[in-house]
């Protein structure tokens, strides 16, 4: 268990990141927080939206808070495997191959448009994800830790997309989105100009050691049975959901341990060594929308009936 | 599968009671049908089928001589289940097959009764369970162990319902089906002795009544059990007259006779027998009235001039009956006993010689009894399970050369001596003897005994002449008068005390069994009505009572589920009801799906001066709900605690709504 010296501590570091990633992430107060709390649950982000609304913003001042090294993908229809992994490369002079890590080889990645390249391009990147190593000629190459994926995804209605499976979705502990600011977040992002510079400018409040033990902190959060539970009730209810043809399939249990993974790291961020229900309550849609339906506008309807009917115990 | 170890199961206790034969041909088509391999290489077409069903049918008619009665009829029941089973393919057949199991576990009862018969039936029927919930189930949806489980819950729940019934549901006033005369020989007393007959009893340890008394058993000197009287002789066999049964005795003047003393009133249970009398103490002073009716007496024998009890129906159950005896070795008779009881055919010339001479030194009747007695007494006689082989005037060579023999032996002679001394006498058979286990008697058929009766001075009087030579036969039973002579590996090992305790305690057990399972009949049921408080429960009083107790033990069974359930509702969920209740009376009531966060900020939003007092009500909810701390049963209360605190300072926010 975390002390309580070391949990105030805790806290008051974790303040102070979202505070800082407040102040360039402006009147998105909850969807910074998933982020963050994607990341200490040691997950990955897929964001949905529209271009311009400060995707790239997010994940660059995750990264400048954080004191992660970041680098992003552009990905395009053109996208190769390689263009992600990186490539071996016939050395003359040391007359052998030698390797060239590609952009994956970071801790903090930016996957731009995610659903424009071709499948096997964003499997690259999800084996990736799951497996954290790349293999490229039969050896494995570990990624960093902290790794942590910010996709962006614009949605399907759009023509030219590949839109990611059912599996691929499910590696994504949350989606989220950012939606256009309220009026008077984009009044301050108008009157402040762009905010590149800012990002610039940016101090670490935190470094990569501090997130690994976040993380680990974050796991020992307490699930008591109660919310268990729910957990149970939440995920069955998508299953009958999908057993009545509402949506195409019910959560799986890789999903409930996304849900109270994210439940946990939430509970990390408000100061709490225990989930309580109002934690899965707030995560949820965000872990089963895009689950359930392949795109948080087609799910959020779905989650928000199911945490209106399943009873909180 | 298990539908055949079903059948098989409840077949085997069959075995016992029916022609080897015929049932093993029967298990053997169950097991071709059990065992895969057979199963498939042997077709049952109809064409074969029909015939073997004729066949058996035939083989059954050849056995028993007929087809209509009650073996024939369960042996063919036995087979057609056997039939029906091979060729069994769809659900249907099956659900009959359990049927016909079902049907065919009530026949063993036609052939026994006892604790023993139940308890095997106990696996039969749990089989016919089992097999039945599969079917009902289909057989992949469960683990057969799941199953097992399941039925043996079901069982469990069924057993006071099925006791309910058993002690509520109305009884007919007889056994509902016909035993019939098929019991296979039982061995007792016969109308007949010739010496050898009573000894061949002896070695038998069976029981052949019970006996429970109202206050206190008689001495061992008094355990005369009397049954048939035998008065007729041919020389050799002495037999029950002929003319014994031309005139019974009115109650009336059985109880009327100045020489009876001590009354004493038993119930009696005898052993099934095919014989048709029962047995009473010496000598019986009312008649036998049968238990099984409700409430009225019925009168099941009647007792004639020789004082022999004979039952006025053939019944070969278990006799039950209530009589009262008179604890004496005389009685005065109704009728002058007729000239055939001097009777001593022209045989055993040196007997009668021998007797003429002492008739003519002791004119009194009664002295001379009392000589002969004497004789025995002085004179080298043996008692002895074991004597030599007699002539043709076997009561001479007994007499004056070989003298070893059992009490029939004594009792004949002494019957003769006095008959050839002009005094009429008979032989009596029965019983002597008994052994208390509890507070019931047991008379074996090891007790069976012959002693004799004499008619002096207008009163007919019991002579044991086996006592005048052991005496200790009649104070101590048959094994202290033996010894070691003692037959039989059952009774030698009967002697080890431990086996022997054992015996009785079965016994015991057994007469329990009898008394208030196999014997619960209308009057039995009629007392439990009575102590209820209801006379004469009508039949709707019945069904609402069967109804209610069954209602009754359903929630009993229902019940515990939801009371554990509410035993482990939380301190703090308690209290946090309490929250609920408390500001649902203000039109704020949580949804079941809203979390207790939400239904704070909903609160705190109504009643914002409260907002600190509410915030620490949710911490310490949550706290005892769902800290890691919580685990702990003391911290929980701890925390129920402080949420109760909070409550009551929080009193006031009812009675001053603002906003």
């Amino acid at each position: 268990m975390i002390s309580q010296q070391r949990q105030s501590s805790n806290d008051r570091q974790i303040d102070e990141v979202l505070t800082q990633l407040g102040d360039i992430v402006v009147g998105k107060p909850m969807q910074v927080k998933l982020a963050l709390a994607a990341l200490l649950a040691g997950g990955h982000l897929l964001v949905e939206d529209l271009p311009g609304v400060g995707k790239t913003t997010l994940a660059r001042a995750l990264a400048g808070t954080l004191g992660l090294d970041w680098t992003r993908i552009q990905f395009t229809s053109d996208l190769l495997p390689s263009d992600v992994t990186g490539i071996s490369i016939y050395d003359i002079n040391k007359q052998q191959f030698s390797f060239h890590p590609g952009p994956v080889f970071t801790s903090l990645l930016l996957a731009d448009e995610i659903n424009r390249a071709p499948p096997k391009a964003q499997g690259a990147l999800l084996e990736a994800m799951e497996e954290k190593q790349v293999t490229v000629d039969g050896i494995s190459h570990p990624l960093a830790n902290p790794f942590f994926v910010v996709a962006t995804q614009n949605p399907q209605e759009q023509l030219g997309v590949y839109p990611l499976p059912e599996s691929q979705l499910d590696r994504f502990i949350a989606c989220i989105e950012l939606g256009y600011p309220d009026s008077s977040a984009e009044r301050t992002l108008l009157e402040n100009g762009d905010r590149r510079q800012m990002l610039e400018s940016l101090d670490a409040v935190a470094t990569a050691e501090q997130i690994l033990y976040w993380q680990a902190c974050a796991k020992q959060v307490f699930t008591s049975a109660p919310v268990i539970d729910y957990t149970q009730n939440l995920l069955l209810a998508t299953r009958n959901m999908a057993s009545d043809g509402a949506c195409n399939i019910g959560l799986s249990p890789r999903a409930g341990l996304s849900l109270l993974a994210l439940a946990k790291a939430w509970a990390l961020l408000h100061g709490r060594d225990m989930v309580i229900p109002e934690d899965l309550h707030t995560v949820f849609p965000s872990v089963a929308a895009h689950r359930l339906a392949g795109s948080l506008r087609q799910g959020t309807p779905l989650t928000d009936e199911i945490l209106n009917t399943v009873s909180v115990s | 599968m298990l539908l055949g170890i079903t059948v098989l199961v409840t077949q085997l206790p069959l075995l016992f009671h029916l022609p080897l034969l015929l049932t093993l041909f029967g298990m053997l088509l169950a097991l071709i049908r059990l065992t895969p391999s057979l199963h498939k290489r042997i077709k049952f077409s109809p064409a074969i089928m029909t015939p073997l069903v004729l066949l058996s049918a035939v083989a059954i008619v050849l056995h028993y001589g007929n087809f209509f009665s009650r073996d024939p009829c369960v042996v063919f029941l036995f087979l057609l289940v056997d039939f029906k089973f091979i060729e069994t393919k769809r659900t249907n057949d099956a659900s009959l097959i359990i049927v016909l199991c079902a049907f065919l576990l009530l026949t063993q009862f036609f052939y026994w009764q006892s604790i023993a018969a139940a308890i095997v039936a106990i696996p039969s029927m749990f089989m016919i369970g089992l097999a039945l919930f599969s079917l009902q189930r289909g057989a992949n949806t469960m683990s057969l162990r799941d199953m097992t489980h399941v039925t043996a819950k079901l069982f469990l729940q069924a057993i006071p319902v099925a006791a309910i019934l058993f002690v509520a549901v109305p009884r007919l006033p007889t056994a509902g089906y016909g035993t019939g005369s098929e019991t296979s020989a039982v061995t007792g007393l016969s109308s007949s002795m010739v010496p050898g007959s009573v000894s061949s009893l002896t070695k038998s340890n069976a029981v052949a009544f019970r006996v429970d008394f109202e206050g206190n058993p008689p001495s061992t000197l008094d355990r005369y059990w009397r049954g048939p009287v035998l008065s007729g002789f041919d020389g050799v066999e002495w037999s029950i007259s002929e003319t014994a049964n031309q005139h019974y005795e009115l109650p009336r003047a059985l109880s009327a006779d100045p020489l009876l003393s001590r009354q004493l009133e038993y119930t009696v249970m005898m052993e099934p027998t095919n014989n048709p009398w029962l047995l009473a103490l010496d000598t019986p002073t009312s008649l036998p009235v049968s238990g099984r009716t409700d409430g009225r007496k019925n009168v099941i024998g009647h007792i004639n001039h020789e004082r022999q009890i004979n039952a006025t129906r053939q019944h070969t159950g278990t006799h039950r009956y209530r009589i009262t005896s008179s604890l004496t070795d005389r009685f005065r008779p109704s009728i002058e006993p007729a000239d055939d009881l001097l009777y001593v055919a022209d045989t055993n010339p040196v007997t009668r010689k021998h007797m003429a001479e002492l008739r003519k030194r002791y004119a009194d009747d009664e002295q001379l009894a009392n000589q002969i007695l004497m004789w025995f007494n002085r004179e080298p006689f043996h008692y002895t399970l074991q004597p030599q082989k007699l002539s043709d005037n076997g009561i001479d060579d007994f007499l004056f050369s070989t003298r070893r023999g059992f009490c029939e032996h004594y009792a004949g002679s002494f019957v003769f001596m006095l008959r050839a001394a002009g005094i009429p006498a008979r032989v009596i058979t029965g019983y002597q003897g008994g052994e208390m286990n509890g507070d019931y008697m047991i008379v074996r058929q090891s007790d069976a005994h012959a002693w004799a009766e004499a008619y002096i001075n207008g009163q007919w009087k019991r002579y044991d002449p086996t006592a005048a030579v052991a005496i200790e036969r009649v104070e101590g039973g048959l094994s202290a008068a033996l010894g070691d002579e003692m037959q039989g590996f059952q009774q030698q090992l009967s002697k080890l005390p431990f086996v022997k305790s054992a015996i009785l305690s079965w016994d015991a057990i057994n007469y329990k069994w009898q008394n208030w399972i196999i014997d619960f009949d209308t009057r039995t049921q009629n007392s439990i009505w009575k102590s209820l408080g209801l006379q004469k429960p009508k039949g709707w009083h019945i069904a609402v009572i069967l109804a209610l107790a069954c209602a009754a033990w359903a929630i009993l069974i229902i019940l515990p589920g939801s009371i554990f359930h509410r035993r482990k509702t939380d301190p703090c969920e308690k209290q946090w009801r309490r929250v609920q209740r408390k500001f649902a009376t203000h039109g704020f009531h949580q949804g079941n799906y809203e979390t207790p966060t939400s239904y704070i900020e909903r609160l705190t939003h109504k009643w914002p001066e409260h907002g600190n007092k509410l915030q620490e009500l949710l911490q310490a909810y949550q706290q005892g709900r769902y800290s890691a701390a919580a685990v702990n049963a003391g911290t929980r209360n701890q925390f129920a605690r402080e949420m109760k605190t909070i409550l009551s300072q929080l009193g006031s926010v009812g009675s001053h709504p603002s906003g």
